[in-house]
């Protein structure tokens, strides 16, 4: 027993996850907030003193067994210590924006999801992983509740039942690759055995990691639970579950060449979901499972450049989509909706919330100076050289696309302009949300202004100069080409500004290519989706109710029987039994 | 074989609560049946916990009752015999272990939920289910089995009987059960009457040698009764009908109790019969294997899905406990040592899953009464002790890492791995997954409801169950956590009892 345990509290995120238990028991919103503070402060104390190893000489600790199976509750590389780093900043952010308003629920459950977060990416095996894996999966779904709707909870079950799927998925494939080899090393892994056939145990795998990296198709979870937390509960959620995954991929399949495709397709798809949701929390969310689509690019590449640009990405994604979340979030507590059609000219009564805004949009679109700059030209740079043009292309057109997405829809529809009848709130955000939002610009400024602070932490040292003539005129063209494509549409009336949150503000964007034809594919493409996913609903909605009718408690499987008819049944058993046995042999 | 010094160990496990149950007859109602059940219980588990050390050290020990061993000569015993080894060693453990926690747990609930004149009945009645659990899993005598199941189904069918006072259905319940049981029984009993027309012997280590190469009518016969008739005690679905009622109204405790042990000690009969006594050289048990299969996952699926919407708490955790019963069947079925292993695991953990949870819902029908969903809602703010204990033993149901379920499940897929049946593995593992699946809704849906519904607002406010009932709840669930941990004695055990059963059914005679 001892040595599985004793291994186990050596990982800091273990220690985290008991942490978030005894806040709990706290009482008080401030102690609770100060104690998690104080452990994540802590815990971070304890990762540091581990130090950190180059990537092929990893250090290992808190090695024992478990019926037999080697496991290794840490493994210190450059890979681990990174999203093990940055999820601590993340957790930090969470607990001083939530200072004031983290339900007790949020409060803890907040720390023992980030601290099942740590814990995974600094799982050294398998079965690790995956106990780490699913405390994640469990522990967030109270934050999906902790919206409190009807709506949060049915959204809730949902994220259950595709989180806790994934985790069989992993579960399944790690049994396999246990039953077939007898090891439980986490390490690189290949969709293609030896001999060419399909590896089974690892596509189990790679279908668990992809559930929660939001791989098309299987990503509805995400914009579906997400907007439904509260205002503290999605800035949590936004952090840890998908780049957790990330992780997994860039450690279990790098190069793993079907990635480049998957990557490219989330890039663009949800681009044009995200420009067609109504809720703007939504919209966030869809935008989020394009800038994972980079990442997973990136790690489909494989190149070192390319899987440092996925690593950096991460990062700076946690922070400044965190701080997207915050925005939002920091809106809904003052005016209470986050419908776009009735939010206008909000900066009057929350300018430095808008601000912030302001800084997230220019550090999504890859302005100069701000971190997403140097994080997105890596990955778009290695596409670039490493001669992947349709992954090149993609990963620029989602850049446009975040111009649209975040750049006006977010912050300039939302903040700027008339002020609408909803906007006329009370203040400025809260002073904890308030300064968990300027820590959160400060790191992307820093990013975007001396990177190499951010590449020494990288998983392979590697040479990159983000700010080159080259790089800096690219990405200005790109972004002030959309930018003035956006001011000419509105200038000619081309664009309505979106008040219902329908399709139709988004093909401004597409109008100079061709707009008709553009306009038809985003229309299509939805229309395509919608009649999809309601097909889907309405098949489950039957499936639910046929289940209901039969299984249901006046059902006919699940009646209380009477006792002469249990007692023919059980004679009809046995005669079936011997009529078999006397047949069969 | 005896063990040195201790030579009289073997029957003191069925001796003591033999004994000691009329004697709770006689005393005054109240404290003192409760006292000295709980006493009974606790020396009951000392002493299987030796006898389980006992086999483990000096492998499987044979106790001929009143010294009628086998005479010179002769290879069978002329009396009954007690036969122990891992397998079984294992199960009374568990068995004694539930109660020894149990026991002391019934006291508040049994005051509140059964009329005070009665407690020495309900005490008597409850070490007589518990003096018949144990020695049908002791015995090695065909016979002596079912004369146990009768002792242990009889008082059970009181046990149930007395929830009557808190719903009346307790009484149908109660009713439906003894047709039912006795049914099984019945059948049961014919079966080892074919058996004894076709070989002329009762002790089952004597069976497995006479059975070895006969093959006709009688015997099969013989077989199809007997699994039919364990079958339906086990609740094997299409013969679970009787169960989810009989749990339902029970009082709280017996379901504590009865979930936790009584279809466990089915499952060992069932494996004692089809490896021990019958054997792979018995040409009917292959058809037996595969139509566990199937029952087993038809079990896992059907019983979860109406679990999933039930509006009681109970019936939910009973349908629940037939699903459970489809992983075990599972596990049988591949007839492989990982296999049976896993399903040995799994009924030591699910006896310990099952029992916390069954024991969470007793303390809140003693404070609210009831066993609703309703009566959950917002349960976390009311009675968080109980709340966050139902949460960690439910997760266990689901089988999360950190608990036990996670070992009984992981097990289960890897022995599914390694097997050769008509459905392929992979298949089966997905089946497992999707099942446990909805484990997680049933129990998601009791999460919800417990931490994040509102509190009833003309809800009046209740106190936390009686210290005694949260601690030996909570004995419960740390031992749901702690056996993750220590897998030695789940997995190291079950592994070598499986092989040993295995060992027997190959016909290389006992290993240990």
């Amino acid at each position: 027993m001892s040595d599985l345990l004793a291994g186990l509290i050596q990982n800091p995120g273990m220690l985290l996850i008991v942490a978030g238990v005894i806040v709990a028991l706290l009482p008080g919103r401030q102690l609770r907030a100060i104690a998690a503070l104080a452990a994540i402060i802590g815990c971070y104390a304890l990762l540091a003193s581990y130090g950190t190893a180059p990537m092929d000489a990893p250090v290992l600790m808190g090695e024992s067994t478990l019926f037999g199976l080697d496991l290794v509750s840490i493994r210190i590389d450059r890979l681990s210590v990174v999203f093990a780093t940055l999820f601590f900043i993340a957790a930090g952010l969470n607990a001083i924006y939530g200072w004031l308003h983290a339900s007790r629920m949020e409060a803890s459950m907040g720390l023992i999801y980030a601290g099942a977060a740590i814990g995974g990416v600094l799982a050294g095996d398998l079965l690790t992983l995956f106990i780490f894996w699913e405390l994640a999966a469990l522990s967030s779904v109270f934050i999906v509740w902790g919206g409190g709707t009807h709506a949060a909870f049915k959204a809730g079950m949902r994220y259950l039942v595709i989180q806790v799927g994934s985790g069989m998925a992993l579960m399944a494939g790690v049994a396999l690759t246990v039953a077939a080899t007898g090891e439980t090393a986490f390490t690189a892994m290949s969709l293609t055995a030896e001999d060419g056939s399909l590896n089974i145990a690892a596509l189990l795998i790679f279908i668990g990691f992809g559930v929660k990296a939001g791989f098309p198709l299987l990503h509805f979870w995400l914009p579906d639970a997400y907007p439904r937390a509260s205002a503290v509960g999605a800035v949590m959620l936004s952090a840890f579950t998908t780049k957790m995954a990330i992780y997994a991929l860039a450690r279990g399949f790098p190069g793993e060449d079907i990635l480049m495709l998957i990557g490219a397709v989330m890039a663009v798809a949800f681009i044009f979901f995200g420009a067609a949701a109504s809720d703007l929390r939504r919209v966030l969310a869809y935008s989020l499972n394009s800038q994972l689509g980079f990442m997973v690019c990136g790690i489909g590449i494989g190149s070192e450049l390319a899987i440092n640009g996925a690593v950096a990405h991460a990062f700076a994604s946690v922070i400044y989509k965190g701080m997207l979340f915050m925005a939002m979030g920091a809106v809904l507590t003052r005016a209470g909706t986050l419908r776009a059609a009735h939010l206008s000219g909000l900066y009057r009564a929350m300018p430095l919330t808008a601000l912030v805004a302001f800084i997230g949009a220019l550090t999504i679109t890859g302005v100069p100076l701000f971190a997403g700059f140097v994080t997105k030209s890596m990955t778009i740079s290695a596409a670039g050289y490493y001669e992947h043009m349709l992954v090149w292309l993609a990963l620029i057109a989602a850049t446009v696309g975040a111009v649209n997405n975040i750049g006006v829809r977010i912050f300039h529809d939302t903040f700027m302009g008339a002020r609408s009848d909803a906007a006329k709130v009370s203040g400025d955000a809260p002073l904890p949300m308030l300064i968990a939002m300027a820590l959160a610009a400060a790191i992307c400024l820093v990013v975007g202004i001396q990177p190499t602070l951010l590449w020494s932490m990288l998983p392979f040292d590697y040479d990159y100069a983000a700010y080159t003539m080259d790089h800096l005129i690219t990405q200005m063209q790109l972004i002030l080409f959309a930018v003035l494509l956006f001011a000419l549409a509105r200038r000619f009336g081309l664009a309505a500004r979106p008040r219902d949150g329908v399709l139709l503000d988004v093909d401004w964007l597409y109008r100079v290519p061709g707009r008709i034809a553009l306009a038809g594919v985003v229309r299509g493409t939805a229309a395509a989706w919608h009649r999809l996913w309601w097909g889907i609903q309405a098949g489950v909605a039957r499936l639910v109710k046929g289940l209901y009718d039969t299984h249901g408690p006046e059902g006919a499987l699940a009646r209380s029987w009477p006792v002469g008819f249990m007692a023919l049944f059980t004679a009809v058993v046995l005669g079936l039994m011997l009529i078999v046995t006397f047949v069969a042999y | 074989m005896a063990i040195p010094g201790l030579e009289q160990l073997p029957v003191l496990p069925v001796v003591i609560p033999l004994v000691a149950a009329p004697l709770t007859l006689l005393m005054k109602p109240g404290r003192a049946p409760w006292a000295w059940a709980t006493l009974v219980s606790w020396v009951t588990f000392v002493v299987t916990l030796l006898l389980l050390e006992a086999v483990w050290v000096h492998g499987p020990v044979e106790y001929a009752m009143g010294g009628w061993g086998a005479p010179e000569g002769m290879s069978a015993p002329i009396g009954i015999t007690y036969y122990v080894d891992l397998a079984n060693a294992l199960v009374l453990t568990l068995v004694a272990g539930i109660a020894s926690v149990v026991f002391p747990y019934a006291y508040y609930s049994v005051e509140s939920e059964i009329d005070h004149r009665q407690t020495p009945a309900f005490y008597t009645a409850l070490l007589i289910c518990f003096t018949g659990l144990l020695g049908v899993t002791i015995t090695g005598d065909a016979f002596n089995v079912f004369v146990f199941l009768e002792i242990s189904s009889l008082s059970t069918y009181a046990l149930i009987a007395m929830g009557a006072r808190n719903d009346r259905r307790a009484l149908t319940a109660s009713f439906n059960y003894l047709v039912m049981g006795t049914i099984g029984a019945t059948f049961y009993v014919i079966g080892i009457g074919l058996l004894y027309q076709a070989t002329g012997t009762l002790n089952m280590l004597d069976l497995h040698q006479q059975l070895m190469g006969q093959s006709n009518r009688m015997v099969e016969a013989g077989f199809a009764f007997i699994i039919t008739g364990i079958g339906l005690k086990l609740a094997m679905v299409p013969l679970h009908l009787w169960l989810p009622n009989a749990y339902c109204y029970a009082p709280s405790a017996i379901s504590a109790f009865l979930a936790a042990t009584a279809t466990k000690v089915q499952v060992y009969i069932i494996l004692r019969f089809m490896f021990s006594v019958f054997g792979f050289e018995f040409a009917f048990l292959e058809v037996a294997l595969n139509a566990f299969i199937v029952l087993g996952i038809v079990g896992m699926f059907y019983a979860s899905f109406v679990a999933v919407f039930r509006d009681n708490v109970k019936q939910m955790l009973a349908y629940s406990s037939i699903a459970q019963i489809g992983y075990m069947l599972l596990g049988i079925s591949f007839g492989t040592v990982d296999g049976v292993a896993a399903s040995l695991i799994h009924v030591f953990n699910h006896a310990l899953i099952k029992a916390a949870l069954f024991m969470g819902v007793g303390c809140v029908v003693l404070r609210l009464g009831s066993s609703n969903f309703a009566a959950f809602n917002g349960l976390a703010k009311r009675m968080p002790w109980t709340a966050w204990g139902l949460i960690i033993s439910g997760l266990s149901l689901v089988g999360v890492p950190l608990t036990v379920g996670f070992i009984s499940k992981w097990k289960l897929m890897e022995a599914a791995f390694q097997t050769q049946t008509f459905i392929p593995p992979l298949l089966i593992v997905l089946l497992i997954g999707a099942s446990s699946l909805l484990a997680a809704i049933y129990i998601g849906r009791l999460a919800y409801a417990m931490l994040l519904q509102p509190v009833p607002e003309d809800a009046e406010p209740v106190k936390e169950a009686p210290h005694l009932m949260r601690i030996t709840m909570w004995i419960m669930v740390l031992a749901n956590i702690w056996f993750f941990f220590q897998t030695d004695v789940t997995v190291g055990v079950a592994t070598r009892a499986a092989q040993a059963l295995l060992d027997t059914g190959l016909g290389y005679g006992g290993a240990y």
